[in-house]
């Protein structure tokens, strides 16, 4: 490898004074391993192509959109499973699991590309790709899908922090009973006495015979 | 109504709380006298009805055991006048109040003084 260093110098009018910078660059001779000094260097564990079966049995694609809402699913689905599956669109794709990870990505290809089923060979393929213009209404799609998803959990919260807010006004206002209250109360000695031979405390009278019961009091 | 043998005479129930009765309130069940067993042991029966909203207070139904359920039952002896022997029926004004805490008093005062009784049960279904 041969290193050339060039000189720079320029003449700063405001502060008076040369600038001198080196500028440094490697040049391989092998045009095939050569790489400058500036280009930025692949870490080795980043799978930027990577080769993948073309068998069936490779997991769905999923779209940023879809692995973004992810976590809004998984946040939303804590308090609100009943209003979900109430509005649940029939049509758009099935959630992501909650608390599943989101499969990683090969990264540098600028498609969203899953890396599970890699076969392990270093040809550059891209199973399972699909044309661009499917590719991006399916995403379209996905993400009207995921908008409209969220805009029914946003008026979902709304309705169950309503309903919230309603039980706390409720709650806050004076309970009434629920049943109304009766209490045994007889009005002749013939009804005085329950099939168990014991008396009812309370005795309904008339005002003639209160008088008279309570004539020596 | 004289007593048969062997005729169970209906139940007569007074109502003491409305449905729907605002709990910490109280009311007065004026328009009635009543008359209290003291000295004597003696049965509290309470009756209860969901579906009956429009009774008011002091209203007597007929027959409770058909249109009502029993919810409770309070034996107690409670102490007579101290001028009046055992067993002795005495005027009484029952003052009825719903508790923040979801309890049914039943205040009892007598006509004639300041003595007054008190019967308390659990009236909240939670």
């Amino acid at each position: 490898m041969d290193t050339i260093r060039f000189a720079a110098s320029a003449f700063s009018a405001r502060i008076g004074v040369w600038l001198t910078s080196a500028i440094s660059c490697s040049i391989r001779r092998s045009p095939a391993r050569a790489s400058f000094a500036w280009t930025v260097q692949t870490p080795p564990g980043w799978p930027v192509f990577q080769a993948f079966s073309s068998d069936s049995t490779s997991p769905p694609r999923t779209s940023p959109t879809l692995a973004r809402t992810a976590a809004v699913t998984h946040a939303g689905e804590v308090g609100m499973r009943p209003v979900q599956e109430l509005f649940r669109d029939e049509r758009a794709p099935a959630p992501v699991a909650p608390r599943q990870k989101p499969p990683r990505r090969a990264r540098g290809t600028g498609i969203d590309v899953l890396d599970r089923g890699v076969a392990g060979e270093s040809a550059l393929a891209f199973p399972q790709l699909e044309p661009t213009g499917r590719l991006v209404a399916s995403r379209a799609v996905a993400r009207s899908a995921a908008c409209r998803r969220i805009v029914i959990r946003a008026a979902a919260a709304a309705v169950i922090s309503g309903a919230i807010l309603d039980n706390r006004f409720y709650s806050e206002r004076p309970l009434r009973t629920d049943r109304g209250f009766f209490l045994w109360a007889n009005s002749s000695d013939a009804e005085r006495y329950s099939d168990q031979g014991r008396s009812s405390a309370l005795v309904l009278h008339c005002p003639g015979e209160l008088d008279a019961s309570c004539a020596g009091i | 109504m004289p007593a048969v043998p062997g005729f169970k005479p209906p139940i007569q129930a007074l109502c003491v709380v409305p449905q729907g009765m605002q709990e910490g309130s109280e009311l007065l069940i004026e328009g009635r006298d009543l008359g209290l067993l003291t000295g004597h042991p003696a049965e509290f029966r309470f009756y209860s009805s969901a579906v009956r909203s429009g009774d008011h207070p002091g209203q007597i139904l007929a027959d409770a055991a058909r249109e009502l359920e029993e919810t409770s039952l309070l034996e107690i002896n409670l102490p007579p006048l101290p001028d009046l022997p055992a067993g002795q029926v005495v005027p009484v004004q029952i003052n009825s109040v719903v508790t923040e805490l979801g309890t049914l008093e039943l205040w009892m005062k007598h006509m004639n003084s300041d003595r007054r009784w008190k019967v308390e049960f659990q009236v909240r279904t939670e």
